[in-house]
């Protein structure tokens, strides 16, 4: 036995006993706002997912906001949250009433790198070893060349390889990092990054010099 | 990634803030406990697939075209019905050219507002709530 329920022609039925030219759109347009008004009471109960990311402390949940699977998720009022530990099992974790927490969004000691230490104007001129040594280089880079979008080789970090520079090489085959075109997140100062020669495979290593830092939360906060 | 959380009950909080969600946790990424209270809460270490299962009331889908089902429980509908009628009873009220029409179209848009708050408010809970059954206690077992 079907459940008795009015659809939108069905009430525009209803509706036009009383107003009999009233615009269909419009009507259409109130039950919009009926919906809203009915939707700010517990009437439609859904769940969602949400990856977490390390280190961030805000998650979005707005209108425009959607879950791991892209969903928008159109919540109205959250009453449950539960954390996956490390069985895979959904577990509830308390809500706090006062979130008069000590840290709040606090900084990130990595981030998108600015620059590196020779700096753009400095060559290496130190060969040292098998390469991953900071401010060296190995063997004979191909004098007079200009290698465009190079990424990174091996860094002693966590900075992620979407990293790309320019590297000129002198008459002396020494190497100098001219530019920085891709910036990328995750590098630390201090660390050390190593790129190859794309003529012929020689390697180089720069030391970051200054990132610039990212805080915890990945959300535009309001100015 | 899986998470190596192994009690999120005692070390996981959440609250919220407008349109955000905040979670908390007082375990670094090994899993361990951190060291200072002071400090003891901070943004969770772990990148966790699907970490969190939020459990909300949703907004309901609005309708589109005529054939359209109303996104909400069929007890609520009348009520829905009420509100449109409110709406063009009210609409008839400002554009009557006559006083007694406009009087009587006031009238009947207060009683269709007045349907359509206690169908959702003052009656909402019980027409909604799928709650039934006697209620039982569950005593500690002392053996």
């Amino acid at each position: 036995m079907a459940v008795h329920s009015l659809t939108v022609k069905q009430i525009i039925s209803r509706i036009r006993e009383n107003f009999p030219g009233a615009p269909e759109q419009y009507i259409m347009t109130l039950i919009n706002d009926a919906l809203v008004q009915v939707g700010m009471y517990s009437t439609k109960s859904l769940q969602a997912r949400i990856s977490t990311v390390s280190g961030q402390m805000w998650y979005d949940i707005g209108d425009g906001a959607s879950d791991s699977s892209g969903n928008k998720l159109e919540a109205n009022k959250i009453y449950r949250v539960d954390l996956l530990d490390n069985e895979s099992d959904y577990i509830r974790i308390p809500r706090i009433v006062d979130e008069n927490i000590l840290v709040m969004d606090s900084f990130q000691e990595t981030g998108e790198v600015l620059s590196f230490t020779p700096n753009t104007s400095t060559a290496i001129t130190t060969l040292g070893g098998a390469g991953g040594i900071p401010n060296s280089y190995t063997g004979t880079w191909t004098i007079n060349q200009t290698h465009t979008g190079v990424a990174p080789h091996f860094t002693t970090g966590s900075g992620t390889d979407t990293l790309r520079v320019t590297i000129t090489t002198n008459s002396s085959g020494h190497p100098k990092l001219t530019a920085i075109t891709t910036a990328s997140l995750g590098y630390k100062v201090g660390d050390y990054v190593t790129f190859i020669s794309p003529g012929n495979s020689e390697k180089a290593t720069w030391t970051v010099n200054e990132v610039r830092y990212t805080y915890e939360s990945a959300i535009e906060r309001p100015d | 990634m899986s998470s190596s959380i192994k009690y999120p009950e005692n070390v996981a909080r959440w609250f919220i803030e407008g349109d955000k969600i905040c979670l908390i946790t007082s375990v670094n990424s090994d899993g361990e406990g951190r060291t200072s209270s002071r400090k003891k809460f901070q943004a969770i270490s772990e990148s966790i697939t699907d970490g969190l299962l939020v459990h909300y009331y949703g907004e309901p889908n609005s309708v589109s075209a005529i054939t359209d089902s109303l996104d909400i429980d069929n007890t609520m509908h009348s009520a829905v019905v009420d509100y449109v009628k409110k709406c063009l009873y009210m609409d008839r009220a400002s554009q009557a050219q006559d006083p007694n029409v406009s009087a009587a179209s006031i009238q009947l848009s207060n009683m269709h507002q007045k349907n359509f708050d206690e169908a959702i408010r003052r009656f909402g809970s019980k027409k909604r709530d799928k709650i039934g059954g006697t209620r039982s206690i569950s005593p500690i077992d002392f053996r």
